[in-house]
């Protein structure tokens, strides 16, 4: 279309006006680039390609333990077997017992080594908090404290933590007061075992490397380190329920295999 | 000489801030600390004043019967330890932890209950796939310095349902919070609306004002709860009826009993 000259007088000062008003615009309001970030909600990845529950970490270096650490470990109970054999297909019909305890709502805390069920977590100045679907939470001071001794608090399933975010986004968490248990990969911890967690969220923002790493010297010969992976869930994803419910025969029952072709 | 000439001029310069000085009189009181109004974050306990609770106008469909089976129910969540939801989880007895983040703002609760996540955004999940839950699905905006929650998709059983002031919740029922700092930041209102026809003939609205805890607050783990413990169970169906006891025994189904379970085609 040929502008006449009117027009092109008269649109000129409107579109450098319209111009300056964009240009105000975007200084007052920048288009928003957030720096990669672990808030968010996160669904963790099987990067070894094991397909199941159990073999998820069964390539993950063994724990060097001392004498000790050997001698503790050996001294926990068995966990529970699971009631269908890892691998075997199930029959139509039959549940796989994904959880054969009973359902027993036991303090809120919320362990360190994530499941399969992913995890969201929100950020303040002060701390942020972590939370699964099963009604558990962590919480990460994030306002310089520093870890106190461990026999000021009791021990939990989340221990003390505190941690600060590094310019690239990395939270470093620093974690104590744990209660005794178990550790990934053949590991012990006991309330005097420290652990440092490393949040490494990639530059675009859709991945997370999680570093752990165990340090007792009583436990463990060397630190014992290894790392998790996740992929942040899709915008508009949202947390669902799990709710704990000892009236529900299903609980714990969450995957029901449909009749086979 | 020049030396002493600049002393004779600082103090006299001294002498003449004397007055100045005297004329201000005491130091004024300390300013308060300001607060951002559009941040909830902070630790929040409910004190023995914090609720402005009416009765609620009931409609016909909540009749004494049906509120008797709802008290019933509620009776047996806690008989068998299920998580309290909403209402219940916003007056538990221990503090509510909110956390204000980028996309959502999160309530934890130091009870048994699942936390609430408000996300920021202005529609619902689909409720195709949302599955009801005892704390909904909560969604919240900001009016002015009012944060406006919306919580829908219940669960019809999860959760405590009796609502304070009357009435119980229902898989249709519709919540708005408007949650406000008052007093300077250091109480937080929550105004509390349920609106459900078959509950209500109008809205019925309450109020909680929380006090803010002082920042170097911990959280501590909720209590346990244990309803395979027998002693426990004795204790909590002390004030059962038969009946009620009958119906909480039925409620659950034993572990290590086999379940037949439907599967779809």
């Amino acid at each position: 279309m040929r502008m006449t000259k009117l027009s092109s007088r008269f649109l000129s000062p409107v579109l450098m006006v319209g111009f300056a008003a964009a240009a105000l615009h975007a200084q007052t309001t920048p288009a928003v680039v957030l720096p990669p970030t672990v808030e968010g909600d996160w669904v963790r990845t099987d990067e070894n390609h094991s397909g199941s529950f159990g073999e998820l970490t069964s390539s993950y270096k063994q724990a060097e333990l001392t004498e000790l650490g050997k001698t503790m470990l050996s001294r926990m109970a068995a966990r529970p077997a699971p009631v269908a054999a890892e691998n075997t297909p199930l029959r139509t019909g039959q549940p796989l017992v994904t959880n054969n305890r009973t359902c027993v709502f036991n303090q809120n805390q919320l362990g360190l080594e994530y499941d399969s069920e992913g995890f969201h977590s929100v950020m303040n100045k002060e701390h942020i908090t972590f939370v699964q679907e099963r009604g558990w939470q962590r919480i990460v001071y994030l306002d310089n404290r520093k870890l106190a001794d461990s026999f000021v608090r009791s021990p939990t399933g989340s221990g003390y933590s505190v941690g600060h975010i590094e310019p690239n986004g990395t939270l470093i968490v620093e974690t104590t007061d744990l209660t005794q248990g178990r550790v990934t990969a053949g590991g012990f911890r006991t309330p005097e075992t420290r652990v440092k967690q490393e949040y490494i969220p990639a530059a675009d923002g859709k991945n997370l490397k999680l570093v752990f790493t165990w340090s007792d010297p009583k436990i463990y010969v060397k630190p014992h380190v290894y790392e998790f992976t996740f992929e942040r869930m899709e915008a508009g994803t949202f947390a669902r329920e799990t709710f704990c419910d000892a009236t529900d025969p299903l609980w714990g029952q969450s995957i029901v295999p449909p009749p086979q072709q | 000489m020049k030396r002493n000439s600049v002393f004779s001029a600082i103090f006299i310069f001294s002498l003449a801030l004397v007055p100045h000085v005297l004329a201000q009189g005491p130091p004024p009181a300390t300013p308060a600390a300001a607060f951002d109004p559009h941040d909830l974050s902070g630790y929040w306990d409910l004190g023995p004043d914090g609720r402005s609770v009416p009765n609620a106008v009931l409609a016909a469909g909540a009749g004494k019967a049906t509120l008797q089976e709802m008290e019933d129910g509620d009776k047996i969540s806690e008989r068998w330890c299920r998580p309290l939801g909403i209402p219940a989880a916003m007056d538990s007895g221990r503090p509510i932890a909110i956390t204000q983040g980028r996309w959502e703002t999160m309530i934890n609760f130091e009870a048994n209950s699942s936390p609430r996540h408000i996300y920021f955004r202005r529609e619902h999940v689909n409720p195709d796939i949302f599955d009801p839950s005892s704390v909904g699905d909560s969604i919240g905006n900001w009016e002015g310095d009012t944060f406006v929650v919306e919580t829908i998709g219940f669960h019809d059983k999860n959760g405590r349902m009796m609502i304070p002031g009357g009435g119980f919740r229902t898989t249709k029922s519709k919540l708005v919070e408007r949650f406000k700092l008052i007093r300077n930041g250091q109480m937080l209102s929550v105004t509390t609306t349920w609106t459900e026809p078959s509950v209500y003939q109008t809205p019925h609205t309450y109020e909680f004002r929380y006090t803010r805890i002082p920042g170097n607050y911990e959280p501590r783990p909720a209590v346990g709860c244990d309803p395979w413990d027998e002693e426990r169970a004795a204790y909590v169906e002390r004030t059962f009826s038969p009946a009620l006891k009958k119906a909480a025994e039925a409620a659950v189904v034993k572990p290590g009993t086999e379940v037949s379970v439907k599967t779809g085609k």
